[in-house]
């Protein structure tokens, strides 16, 4: 290639080191172009909602279709239960992290597969991580899509810093689509009010939060999150998705009001 | 691909989708190579669920060295530059598979207290441990800054080498268990 050819960021990334800090932070000038900057993304809670059965997605189902025409959304599916015996036979198999990784990708890719044909009437397709290309096109003919939130790492899944579970799971992947496609909102499905200082389930002290940095979240250093915590990290990092909101689904109403941009349940944000 | 990328205005997780072909281009030419010899590229998608029966029928086996991150790819904490590259697949590989070792091979002779192409008298660094090659701060590696990350957390593959292969007989060397370019190891 000429060096006519390259611009001066080119030669830079042709000649230099892409590890050197110097040659990265030129590649950081100028913001990313927002892809979807009109999309919502949305994920369903596996544990905390689809694994309910029809009680909790029945009715979240019709208020999606409430909203279809008004808001385009991106709908991604938690694992759960099954995902988490999955796992847990896995690692007494003595597997390792990537392969475990396949199996909850399964489990969320089957959610998936089940809201796509109670939304199939509608003409709301499922797609995997390969058509991602053509979910332009079905969100602007149809308005929304379906997605499995695991990310699609499989084998090359990063290790956890404790355990062997994957780190990178439903909330992530979903949050990662969210952030590349620089949506106007990453709204998170689940059956509590938002976050709160402990696990309301377990702990009946514990107290409601509204509105919290990622830093003074992390400062907290709280033992159960509402969200996995790769996401707050990755937060930090965001070109676009530098907020996240946590919603109970179970009270309809609730996502047409995230959808509107109120301020409902709880909004994580990074500085 | 990366300077067009970025001018064009794309995030990190485009790039890193789009650098996946160039690692499918050049793991093609090097299958059409060895191909007289059994070896090929395997398609990504079935690659891991069918390596270990490759492994078996032929000699060896070529595969994409970017993993399939793609759209999923983490935001890096500085630029656009997708932080998990080659380097980052062929060790998260690696690691999962258990295996004996990781060679990379590179166009220097291994690590170096600067980069050799700019400063032709810096001093070679035979071994050396993440947390020292952290404190040394050196502005650039021969390698993704994320392996060290990677080597934190790993279980199995607790180190890995870098040799050069612009000197071909050390690969065999280094296949041999021989140390024959730099060892960056896990604490």
């Amino acid at each position: 290639m000429t060096p006519e050819l390259l611009s001066a960021l080119g030669q830079e990334l042709v000649e230099g080191s892409l590890s050197d800090a110097r040659v990265l932070a030129q590649t950081g000038l100028e913001p990313p172009l927002p892809i979807l900057p009109q999309a919502n993304v949305i994920k369903i809670g596996g544990q905390s909602f689809i694994d309910r059965g029809r009680a909790a997605v029945f009715p979240l189902m019709e208020e999606i279709v409430e909203n279809l025409g008004r808001h385009q959304m991106i709908i991604g599916s938690g694992g759960g239960s099954r995902a988490r015996h999955a796992y847990s036979v896995g690692l007494d198999l003595g597997l390792p992290t990537g392969v475990l990784s396949v199996l909850g990708t399964f489990v969320s890719m089957q959610n998936a597969r089940m809201l796509n044909y109670l939304l199939a009437k509608y003409g709301i397709p499922f797609i995997e991580p390969a058509q991602f290309a053509q979910l332009p096109l079905y969100l602007a003919e149809r308005g929304a899509v379906i997605f499995f939130g695991m990310p699609p790492y499989s084998f090359w899944h990063e290790n956890p810093s404790l355990g062997r579970i994957p780190p990178h799971r439903t909330d992530t992947g979903a949050y990662l689509v969210s952030e590349v496609f620089g949506a106007r909102s990453m709204i998170f499905v689940k059956d509590e009010e938002g976050l709160y200082t402990a696990d309301p389930k377990k702990d009946r002290h514990a107290k409601f939060i509204k509105t919290i940095s990622v830093a003074e979240l992390q400062a907290l250093d709280l033992q159960d999150v509402v969200v996995e915590r790769p996401v707050l990290e990755m937060m930090q990092h965001a070109k676009h998705r530098r907020s996240i909101r946590v919603i109970n689904g179970l009270i309809k109403g609730n996502l047409t009001r995230a959808l509107e941009g109120e301020d409902v349940g709880t909004l994580i944000y990074a500085d | 691909m990366f300077a067009i990328g970025i001018d064009l205005g794309m995030p990190a997780g485009v790039l890193a989708e789009l650098a996946q072909a160039d690692a499918l281009g050049n793991a093609h030419m090097l299958g059409t190579l060895l191909a007289p010899y059994g070896v090929v590229a395997i398609p990504p998608a079935i690659f891991g669920h069918l390596l270990p029966l490759f492994i078996r029928t032929a000699p060896g086996v070529i595969f994409t060295g970017v993993p399939p991150y793609a759209l999923w790819e983490h935001p890096p904490a500085l630029g656009r530059i997708p932080p998990h590259g080659s380097d980052a697949g062929s060790f998260l590989l690696a690691e999962c598979f258990g295996s004996q070792d990781l060679t990379l091979v590179k166009d220097v002779d291994g690590l170096y207290e600067q980069d050799p192409k700019h400063h032709p008298t810096a001093d070679f660094i035979p071994m050396i441990s993440v947390t020292e090659l952290r404190k040394r701060e050196l502005e650039t590696l021969p390698f993704e800054r994320v392996l060290l990350d990677l080597l934190d957390h790993t279980r199995l593959l607790k180190r890995f080498q870098i040799i050069n292969g612009r000197k071909p007989e050390r690969i065999m060397r280094a296949l041999e268990g021989e140390h024959v370019g730099t060892i960056v190891h896990a604490d």
